[in-house]
């Protein structure tokens, strides 16, 4: 699949915007994931999905063959959410705002089925949005896209010792805030262990 | 609970630790009952959030982001060519400038009897412009200073405005917009 993505980046590069648009129906799905996690509502992910794309358009020239191509759109996209955190200057979202969920489809699932996932959903996002933007994006790196500790310091221009002190730090800030309750709904039937 | 130790189960959920770290966490959760609270906690989170789905952009993102990429390439045709046309312009009016005084010295040169007499009707010329503008100031003196300010300051905010005006169109266009598409 890279090399098939590694060839449309170069005919994008020639500019071919059929090969580009490729591109963006590819990642089209992570980069947008990763705006909404870490931005927490659906217009601004949008707007930040769209502007990754337009910045790779204009640094296709820039990238790196050694590098995962990937990583590399993950890492265009992290900067900008991070920047239009930073632009926030601590305003939060609201948390009371329409979740992308309820404007998406749902593809053959009841109308339970759907609220519960939309309820586990809004309990994920409600955790993510109580951490500081260094630690937010690291564990959306970590969780949603399996980023190991290198990529995720590659993508976010990062030692290896800041990765793991931030994941670090971002579970103990999300633990705090989680009711205990709510923990011993999540835990399983199959008990503890090191995995 | 032991500091240290979250740091170990950290990097255990991330599946970054050695074999080595594991067993010890192994064995100081067997020991420690605040420890192994906190790590049954832990491993309930990081369950929720490997269960987390992606979720997914509009339908029409792609067309979306082809739109915006389309009027920023043609915002920035436009930028480059109203800044090619302003140096064609400058340069037009440079080399039509240095073709009239080339043309004016090689006539000189030529003719200096009619060359000298065309200078002595432009020195004419200048005087009598000089009598009108002097005419025009002391017109302009009887107005009074303040209506001679506001007039001057009308007319120029009049031609600010027009020339704003004139970049507005030119730079921007009928439609063109870089705000986010939104989705159809």
């Amino acid at each position: 699949m890279e090399d098939q993505e590694l060839l449309w980046l170069e005919q994008a590069r020639r500019g071919d915007q059929a090969a580009f648009s490729r591109l963006v129906g590819a990642y089209q799905r992570p980069v947008y994931n990763l705006c909404y996690r870490v931005l927490g509502n659906a217009p601004e992910a949008e707007d930040a999905a769209q502007e990754t794309f337009v910045r790779m358009y204009t640094k296709l020239h820039t990238y790196q063959p050694e590098r995962k191509l990937s990583s590399w759109v993950l890492s265009i996209a992290s900067h900008y959410c991070i920047d239009c955190l930073r632009r926030r200057r601590g305003q939060w979202v609201s948390l009371d705002e329409e979740p992308i969920a309820t404007m998406l489809p749902s593809h053959n699932r009841g109308p339970e089925e759907s609220a519960l996932r939309q309820e586990s959903r809004d309990e994920v996002q409600r955790l993510v949005d109580t951490l500081p933007p260094a630690y937010r994006v690291p564990l959306i790196l970590r969780y949603w896209y399996d980023l190991s500790y290198v990529e995720i310091a590659e993508a976010m221009g990062l030692t290896l010792q800041a990765v793991k002190s931030r994941l670090h730090r971002a579970r103990l800030q999300m633990i705090d805030k989680v009711p205990a309750g709510s923990i011993v709904a999540m835990v399983p039937a199959g008990g503890l262990g090191v995995r | 609970m032991h500091a240290d130790y979250t740091m170990l189960m950290s990097v255990v959920l991330d599946g970054e630790a050695t074999p080595d770290e594991m067993q010890r966490l192994r064995e100081h959760l067997r020991a420690c009952a605040a420890c192994a609270g906190v790590w049954e906690r832990w491993q309930a989170v990081d369950r929720r959030l490997d269960a987390a789905p992606l979720v997914s952009p509009a339908l029409t993102f792609t067309e979306n982001v082809m739109a915006r990429i389309e009027a920023q390439s043609l915002k920035r045709r436009r930028a480059r060519w109203l800044g090619s046309g302003l140096f064609m312009t400058w340069l037009a009016g440079s080399l039509l400038g240095l073709a009239v005084i080339g043309a004016l010295v090689y006539w000189g040169s030529q003719y200096p009897g009619q060359a000298s007499g065309a200078f002595f009707a432009a020195l004419k010329g200048v005087d009598s412009a000089t009598w009108i503008l002097l005419g025009l100031l002391r017109f302009m003196g009887g107005v009074g200073a303040p209506a001679l300010a506001a007039g001057v300051g009308l007319l120029a905010t009049l031609t600010c405005l027009l020339g704003m005006l004139w970049l507005w169109v030119v730079g921007h266009g009928h439609t063109l917009t870089t705000e986010p598409v939104s989705a159809q």
